[in-house]
């Protein structure tokens, strides 16, 4: 990768994490980040340490305006109703993937929630698709795609920020190996044809920060 | 009734409130080992207008702000338990909570079809046990409280006032260019870096 390059996708990769911690990112976005963390602690440490920012701001300042003498009361007795006792927890059941042996655990609740039966769909003989997404129908904003190795993905541009998250094998992508459990981002000015490696392949999860149309994405194919 | 005893606290905290600030991480304790109800009222009390005001920098109406501050710690009432002061400072953890609030109202209100609500981002946020950050609290607090001003103010902006780095060019006239820049520098300072890690391996 070029120096150019290799800067960009720092600063890319820097501004991401940050805009996570502010609670900036779409949560498509934000739930690939903290799967990501779970493998890179080093990111999990720069997220933990803006998030001590927070903290430090929100203790510290002086507030503006006291709240109201209700919501006192009312906090209050929601406590003591019992109605403030832990929902129920859903999603608990292990989200399962064909193809895949284990499962970052901050994805378990995003895939489990899904009202869709998830199935692979050949798009290629070699590339396949599995749709995640919340998105209005027509588009996707969330979808995982299983390559063969050494098969090429179409060229195509962004409308807005992708990440790529690899989930088994690994991808290659301008000049640089997006292994299991990196993250590869890429804006509006990047134009890529990513490639499964050629010795596993790749199982990767791809999210946007706003849904694409499912006819752009045929399309790539046809 | 302890109720009556917290109703009294509270006057004297809102006219003191910056006085010496309470043990919270004692106090989250107390909150997960015995529902301890008094304890509650000493963090509602010193958190709730911060939080209120936090969250109507960030630009939600008073109402909504005191919804998201309520919902905030009624979260903290019921995970107090599971809180762990090896990982996150108690200001942090609220912190992290209410942003999480934030982002699940928003979802709500401007999002057709919600994911699950009961993904809470916080519940995963630091897999690393490794960073205990109850040592180096005060170092944190020490550094943060030495940046230079305009450093200091580019993080309260992004943090408290919730804008994003070209919110922030654009209300202080500074160039985004250098919003960054200061940004990057106080990061420095606080040893907030991803260095080479951040590097994909070069094929």
């Amino acid at each position: 990768m070029s120096h150019a390059n290799a800067q960009k996708q720092n600063d890319l990769y820097e501004d991401v994490l940050y805009r996570y911690a502010q609670g900036h990112l779409v949560s498509p976005l934000a739930v690939v980040i903290n799967a990501h963390m779970e493998s890179h602690p080093k990111a999990a440490h720069f997220v933990a340490g803006l998030e001590d920012i927070g903290g430090y701001f929100l203790e510290n300042t002086e507030p503006d305006c006291p709240v109201s003498d209700h919501l006192r009361e009312a906090t209050l007795s929601k406590i003591g109703s019992g109605e403030a006792v832990s929902p129920s927890r859903q999603n608990k059941t292990l989200a399962k993937i064909e193809g895949l042996e284990d499962i970052p655990k901050a994805l378990f609740a995003y895939i489990a929630r899904s009202h869709k039966a998830l199935s692979w769909r050949h798009l290629t003989e070699e590339i396949e698709f599995m749709c995640i997404s919340d998105a209005p129908e027509g588009q996707t904003d969330a979808f995982f795609l299983r390559v063969k190795p050494n098969a090429v993905f179409p060229k195509h541009g962004h409308s807005s920020t992708e990440i790529t998250f690899v989930l088994h094998g690994a991808v290659h992508d301008q000049d640089v190996r997006i292994r299991k459990g990196d993250i590869k981002i890429c804006n509006e000015t990047d134009e890529h044809a990513p490639k499964a490696c050629p010795e596993a392949g790749c199982i990767a999860l791809c999210v946007y920060e706003d849904p694409i149309s499912m006819d752009f994405f045929e399309g790539l194919f046809n | 009734m302890a109720i009556k005893t917290v109703s009294t606290k509270q006057e004297h905290q809102s006219t003191h409130i910056s006085e010496e600030a309470p043990d919270f991480v004692q106090l989250v304790e107390k909150i997960g080992k015995n529902k301890d109800k008094e304890a509650f009222m000493v963090l509602f009390d010193h958190f709730a207008p911060r939080l209120k005001s936090f969250l109507m920098r960030g630009k939600f109406s008073e109402d909504v702000a005191e919804e998201i501050a309520q919902e905030t710690l009624l979260t903290v009432w019921r995970r107090a338990k599971s809180y762990n002061s090896k990982k996150a400072n108690p200001s942090t953890w609220i912190f992290t909570i209410a942003r999480n609030r934030k982002i699940d109202y928003l979802r709500k209100h401007n999002k057709p079809t919600p994911i699950a609500e009961d993904l809470e981002f916080s519940q995963l946020i630091h897999p690393n046990e490794a960073y205990i950050r109850k040592e180096r609290q005060q170092l944190f607090e020490t550094m943060v409280k030495n940046l230079p001003g305009e450093q200091a103010e580019m993080l309260k902006k992004s943090f408290y006032e919730d804008k994003s780095h070209q919110e922030i060019a654009d209300e202080t006239d500074i160039p985004l260019g250098t919003v960054k820049s200061r940004i990057r520098m106080a990061l420095q300072k606080l040893k907030l870096e991803l260095g080479e890690n951040a590097k994909l391996e070069t094929l």
